[in-house]
C-alpha cells in the first residue's frame, strides 16, 4: 500500500523526538530518523494500513539494537547543550534527559513510545513483538527508575544552568 | 473486564494514568484511589512524569526539520538537487581515476545529484551493513536471479562484479527505495567479516565522472557516475583501501 508522503513527512518531528531521546547525539538521531524513512520507503509494499503512525514507528524502534548500543555511549553535554537553548523550563528539561540517559535502552524505548508518542500498550507490543505483560512491566520498571533518577538528579541538574 | 470487585493493583494506577482502562474499570480505580491517599499521590507523581517527558523532549519537535529528512519523504528527486549539502560537498575530494579515464571524457553530472547518490549509499550501508540475519533479500548464490531482477527494476544493467581478487565475497543483494526511485544494493563481505556496499542506481546521463570519496564517521564512500548509472561504494574508511575495491569494481564492469 502507498504510503501518503505528507503524512510520512508529518511524522518527521516525532521521530527526530523519539530518536533524540534514544542516542541522545543530534546529528546520529538524526541518521536514525535518515533511515527510519529509507527503510520505511523500500518497505512500502508492505504497509497494510491502516494507521502510518506506528508502522513507521516501530522501524524507527527496531532499526538495529546493536545501534542503540553503540550509540549509548554518546557524549551527555551534547543533550545539555541543545537542551538548554529549547524554551520551557530548562532545569526540568535538564533533570528529565538526564534522567532518562540512566534509563536501559529498552525501557527507554517503551516509556517514551507511551507517555511522550502517546502508543497504547497494545500499539507498543505490537510494535516491538512483546507480550503486552512485557510492555507494562518494561514501563512500570522505567517510570520507576525514572522518578528514582529525576529525585536524585535535581540538584546537580540546577547546579549546571547556572 | 466484567469483574466488578478486582482487587486494584500497581499496574492499574499507571494504566488508568496512560488511559489504558475502560471506563467502567476506571471508575473503579478513581474510586479506589479516593480512599487511598498515599496510591492516589503515586497516580498524581505518575502524571506529573508524563507531562515531565512530554515538556523535555517536545522542543526537538518544535525544531525545524533537517532538509536531508524532509527532502527523503518528499520523495521528489527534483528537490534533491537543491544546494542543502554544503557541509558534506565541503568534505568531499576529488580523486582521479588514473589511467582508465582519458581528460576529455569527464563530464560532471547535475550539481548535488553525486552527493545525494553518495548519502544515499552510506545511508543503506549504515542500514544493511550491521544487519546479522537479514542483510540482503536474495543471496549471493542465486547471483543470476538476483542482476536479472535488479536489471529489471533499475532500467540499467546491474552486474555483480567478481571481487574475489579483493578478498571479497558476494553476500547478495536488495532493492532500496531512495527518494521513491528504484535503486540497488549489492553486499559483499571481507574474511573478517567487513562488510562493503555497492548501491546502483539509474541516474541522468553522463559520460563519466571522477571518483570522489566521501565518508561519515566509520563509513566511506566513493562514488562515481558513468552513463546512465550511478555508483557508490561504501566500506570501513578506510580510503586507500576502498579505492583499490573501487578501482576492481569499476575495472570487473568495464573490462578491457
Amino acid at each position: 500500500m502507498a504510503i501518503d508522503r505528507r503524512e510520512l513527512a508529518d511524522l518527521i518531528p516525532a521521530l527526530r523526538r523519539f530518536s533524540r531521546a534514544m542516542v541522545a547525539e543530534r546529528a546520529a538521531a538524526d541518521d536514525m530518523v535518515q533511515d527510519c524513512l529509507l527503510l520505511a520507503l523500500d518497505r512500502e509494499a508492505q504497509f497494510r494500513g491502516p494507521a502510518l503512525k506506528p508502522w513507521v514507528f516501530a522501524i524507527l524502534a527496531n532499526l538495529g539494537r546493536a545501534r542503540y548500543r553503540a550509540l549509548k555511549a554518546a557524549p551527555p553535554m551534547d543533550a545539555f547543550d541543545e537542551c538548554a537553548d529549547g524554551g520551557g523550563d530548562p532545569a526540568l528539561r535538564l533533570t528529565v534527559v538526564m534522567a532518562l540517559e540512566g534509563l536501559p535502552a529498552e525501557q527507554r524505548k517503551v516509556l517514551l513510545l507511551v507517555a511522550v508518542e502517546g502508543f497504547s500498550y497494545r500499539e507498543v507490543a505490537d510494535m516491538l513483538a512483546l507480550p503486552v505483560g512485557t510492555v507494562m512491566s518494561r514501563l512500570w520498571r522505567a517510570r520507576r527508575l525514572l522518578a528514582e533518577r529525576m529525585q536524585a538528579g535535581t540538584p546537580i541538574a540546577l547546579r549546571r544552568v547556572k | 473486564m466484567t469483574e466488578r470487585t478486582r482487587p486494584v493493583s500497581e499496574q492499574d494506577i499507571m494504566a488508568l494514568v496512560d488511559g489504558e482502562l475502560d471506563p467502567a474499570r476506571a471508575a473503579e480505580v478513581e474510586a479506589w484511589l479516593a480512599d487511598h491517599p498515599d496510591e492516589a499521590r503515586q497516580a498524581e507523581g505518575w502524571r506529573r512524569q508524563n507531562l515531565a517527558l512530554k515538556s523535555a523532549l517536545d522542543p526537538v519537535a518544535g525544531e525545524p526539520v533537517p532538509g536531508r529528512l524532509s527532502r527523503l519523504a518528499g520523495g521528489k528527486s527534483r528537490r534533491w538537487l537543491a544546494p542543502a549539502l554544503s557541509a558534506a560537498a565541503a568534505a568531499i575530494v576529488t580523486f582521479p581515476l588514473g589511467l582508465a579515464l582519458a581528460p576529455g571524457n569527464r563530464v560532471d553530472v547535475a550539481p548535488g545529484a553525486g552527493e545525494r547518490l553518495a548519502r544515499s549509499g552510506i545511508a543503506a550501508h549504515r542500514v544493511y551493513a550491521v544487519e546479522v540475519r537479514h542483510p540482503v533479500e536474495v543471496w549471493g548464490d542465486e547471483e543470476q536471479h538476483l542482476v536479472t531482477w535488479l536489471t529489471r527494476r533499475l532500467g540499467v544493467p546491474v552486474k555483480a562484479p567478481d571481487l574475489a581478487a579483493k578478498g571479497l565475497r558476494l553476500v547478495g543483494g536488495r532493492l532500496l527505495a531512495d527518494g521513491g526511485r528504484p535503486a540497488a544494493l549489492l553486499m559483499y563481505e571481507d574474511r573478517g567479516g567487513r562488510r562493503y556496499t555497492l548501491v546502483l542506481e539509474r541516474v541522468s546521463p553522463a559520460r563519466l565522472t571522477a571518483f570522489r570519496y566521501e565518508s561519515s564517521e566509520d563509513v566511506g564512500a566513493f562514488y562515481w557516475v558513468d552513463g546512465e548509472t550511478g555508483y557508490v561504494l561504501s566500506g570501513p574508511a578506510d580510503r586507500a583501501a576502498l579505492l583499490e575495491v573501487a578501482r576492481a569494481v569499476y575495472g570487473q564492469i568495464n573490462p578491457g
